[in-house]
């Protein structure tokens, strides 16, 4: 038997109001025009979509930052507290996603995560460590297990600030690449591989530090 | 109309917006502060305020204070407080905090109510209207439960709660009216009972909370409190009599001490007496003596200010500006700590004691539609989770979350057949449930289905109050509780605050205790599959293969005596690693022989 997979699209964004009908710009969900807090929406809105950004794996704070404070102007419920319950419910609504969605965005790693759940169609590799890195990284434990060594460690430091400068340079690559694509999917799984990296790599560099801190 | 209130530990405030200007109410003696002091006669209402006040030191056992510090807390919570009042607090039969007064007992929430009821007399007398709605503050560092009560006493007292709003913030706001602040603000607030750092981004009118941090047990009453302590140890040693010994004793000595803080903010040094039946002590007492008296406690305020400082994400250098809040920022000592922690001349052009209330009343005003522009965006000062198997805390809002927000997490059983799961609703920073503060406690029925298969989604919905609602659904049947937690008090938390502080020492050891176990669980079971599988599919490895998973087993084995998670989640990891072609093979061997009905 086959299993069901439900594939939920990224719910849009309606333009228009759904009570005068007049198209709005991005960002607004309190009318220009008859001044109405829009409904919220049956499914949680796509986060890029609700702050008027494309789908980037950059993004620049400052803008973000701005259509944050635009949202919250229009959805805070501290702006509806003389309007009736509904009206009301509805911008504890509007303003929970908002709040959520800037914290997801805000940050690399759960902007990336989001990504790859906008994207919860199309198959992943599983999660695994970068074998060398971690083989290396066996090898030092082994290695200082038996006293310490400051060759071994400072080998191992570079090889790891080596692999950080590579990663650079492939999430660059990634974020050009990104921007060119018409579609995504085929870059999802390069993506992940580098979240998993950069995950890895920031884990050891804690360890290490907290090794270090306390020798 | 909704005014706004500043409910203190020491002093509460009352006031409104007019015309775009702030306006504070004020008493019979004609003062903006009304001292949160309630008396109660032999046989007549109540009594707040200066009066109040002034029975402390002739009927000290029908007076009660700073109960704003018993708010919100169990019985367990504040066994060793009883040194700092002279009034009696008997834990009840429901574990609540009971203040006893002759025959009669009030718990910390009718005290807040009697406070506000006068307070909003006295805004009644003076707009000559009724007054039935209001913002009141809170320390930041309140959880669900302080605020929960600090709402109900506002409710008792006849005054519906437009909204709750944390005190640094509301000063910022105050702040904010006349565009004073503008920028990267930390505001260092040192009240009598309380203490709270919040750090904001405050551009254009949006006042947005980037992190806060405190200690709900920290302010100017343990300053007169460690100088009582002092000074009647000097009196002891001189004149062989405790004079703390009795209420009215203690309760004097506390009053010239309070007297002394306060005039040393002023001069350097003091003549200090104190007059009580058969004692008499008179010393010149001096600014450095009193800062070597309130050091210890002031240090307490360090880790929550760097603490902040590390959650905002900056660094002192990009602050523009830290605002003193609260009257125990008068204390030339914690004006030069402020300087000292956070580089820099802190400001204080507004009244530290009115700031709140006058920040409390623009978010009054703000809410009722008056203000139009100026936008406050809070966060919660602590984490909430629910309890999991092991009693370890799975967190589902981290703090310092922009609010209103929600999450939802998924979870399901351990034992088959279970028909009922506990939920633990918990607030607190450390990993294990125990050293958490426990809000509420609920059940849900499932239906009886083996272990792992029933599907449970707990959604935590705070609201913009900062307030918890909790919602558990099982996803197979659609069964669902849902509560709007309600503290519970009783529960055996120990020191609240001391855990918290500790929770930051304890982090470490906490998440080393917590991710050990379960990393040397999971290893166990991985070098058990993996020896199966290895016995099972033993033909499909050639020698060389087979030497590389029995090293990388070796490995997990050596890694579990080291006692380090890292090395035992690094070496499965490897292992994991290693057997991944093997698992592969396995698996295609095995539905191979499926397919050709061969037993594997």
């Amino acid at each position: 038997m086959l299993r069901k997979v439900v594939v939920v699209a990224p719910h849009s964004l309606s333009k228009s109001c759904v009570y005068c009908q007049h198209v709005n710009g991005p960002c607004v969900i309190v009318c220009e025009a008859c001044k109405k807090l829009q409904a919220f929406p049956q499914y949680s809105p796509n986060y890029f979509e609700l702050f008027g950004l494309p789908i980037s794996l950059e993004i620049e704070e400052s803008s973000l930052r701005q259509s944050f404070y635009q949202l919250s102007q229009q959805a805070h419920p501290d702006t509806h507290s003389q309007t009736d319950d509904l009206n009301q419910l509805q911008a504890a609504k509007w303003s929970t996603v908002i709040n959520k969605g800037f914290q997801t965005l805000k940050n690399l790693n759960s902007r990336l995560e989001y990504i790859f759940e906008l994207n919860r169609n199309i198959p992943l590799p599983p999660s695994h460590p970068p074998m060398e890195i971690a083989e290396s990284y066996f090898d030092l434990q082994e290695t200082l297990s038996e006293g310490s060594n400051e060759r071994a460690l400072s080998s191992f430091l570079k090889m790891l600030e080596e692999t950080e400068i590579s990663l650079d340079k492939e999430w660059k690559q990634l974020v050009s690449e990104w921007e060119q694509a018409p579609t995504h999917h085929a870059l999802l799984p390069r993506l992940k591989l580098f979240l998993d990296t950069k995950k890895y790599l920031n884990s050891l560099k804690s360890d290490l530090s907290k090794k270090r801190g306390i020798s | 109309m909704i005014v706004g209130i500043d409910l203190g530990t020491t002093n509460s405030l009352i006031g409104t917006i007019e015309k775009g200007r702030p306006r504070l109410f004020k008493s019979e003696q004609g003062r903006t502060l009304v001292p949160s002091v309630v008396y109660f006669p032999e046989s007549s209402a109540p009594v707040v305020g200066e009066e109040a006040q002034s029975k402390k030191t002739v009927n000290p056992e029908r007076v009660v204070f700073s109960a704003k510090r018993f708010i919100g807390k169990g019985a367990q919570d504040i066994q060793d407080w009883q040194r700092l009042v002279p009034f009696d607090f008997t834990p009840s039969t429901d574990q609540m905090v009971r203040f006893q007064v002759g025959a009669k007992a009030y718990t910390p929430i009718e005290i807040g109510s009697f406070v506000l009821k006068h307070l909003k007399s006295l805004a009644e007398k003076e707009l000559g209207a009724p007054v039935t709605k209001a913002v009141i503050t809170v320390p930041a560092y309140f959880n669900d439960a302080q605020r929960q009560a600090t709402k109900f006493a506002s409710e008792l007292a006849g005054l519906e709660v437009a909204r709750i709003v944390n005190e640094p913030t509301a000063a910022c706001l105050a702040y904010g009216l006349d565009k004073k602040a503008q920028g990267n603000i930390a505001v260092f607030d040192l009240g009598g009972g309380t203490f709270d750092i919040s750090i904001l981004r405050v551009t254009g009118g949006v006042f947005e909370v980037l992190a806060t941090n405190g200690n709900t047990s920290l302010g100017g009453d343990n300053f007169d409190e460690a100088l009582v302590q002092a000074i009647a140890e000097e009196i002891h040693t001189k004149t062989g009599k405790d004079p703390i010994a009795d209420n009215v004793g203690r309760a004097k000595l506390r009053l010239e001490c309070e007297k002394a803080k306060k005039a040393l903010s002023q001069e350097q040094e003091i003549q200090f007496t104190y007059q009580n039946g058969d004692i008499s002590f008179s010393k010149v007492l001096t600014r450095s003596y009193f800062n070597q008296v309130i050091d210890p406690i002031l240090q307490n305020a360090l880790e929550p200010c760097l603490k902040c400082l590390e959650d905002s994400g900056m660094a002192t250098s990009a602050l523009t500006d830290v605002i003193l809040v609260g009257g125990s920022t008068r204390v030339p000592r914690v004006k030069e700590f402020v300087k000292d922690t956070f580089k820099r001349e802190p400001i204080c052009t507004l009244d530290p004691d009115e700031v709140v209330a006058i920040g409390a009343a623009v978010q009054a005003n703000i809410l009722a539609g008056q203000t139009s522009g100026m936008l406050l965006l809070d966060v919660i000062p602590l984490s909430l989770g629910i309890e999991t198997m092991g009693g370890v805390v799975s967190k589902i809002i981290h703090r310092n979350s922009t609010i209103p927000t929600s999450a939802t997490e998924h979870y399901s059983t351990y034992i088959d057949g279970q028909v009922s799961v506990d939920i633990h609703v918990l607030q607190g920073e450390r990993e294990l449930a125990q050293d958490n503060r426990s809000l509420a406690r609920f059940q849900l029925k499932i239906p009886p289905l083996p272990a792992g298969v029933p599907k449970i989604e707990v959604e935590f919905i705070v609201d913009a109050n900062g307030i918890l609602n909790v919602r558990a659904m099982e996803l197979r049947t659609g069964q669902v509780a849902m509560v709007t937690v309600n503290p519970t008090y009783g529960l055996s938390d120990t020191e609240v605050e001391n855990m918290l502080m500790a929770s930051f020492e304890n982090a470490e050891i906490d998440f080393e205790k917590r991710f050990l176990i379960e990393a040397q669980i999971e290893a166990d079971s991985l070098i058990r599959a993996t020896q199966k599988s290895l016995t099972q599919g033993a033909q499909l490895l050639n020698m060389e293969q087979r030497e590389e998973i029995e090293r990388a087993i070796r490995r997990v084995e050596r890694s579990l005596t080291t006692k380090s998670r890292e090395e035992i989640k690094k070496s499965c990891e490897n292992l994991s690693g290693v057997t991944e072609k093997f698992a592969q093979d396995l698996l295609n061997h095995a539905l191979k022989n499926a397919l050709t009905n061969k037993e594997v």
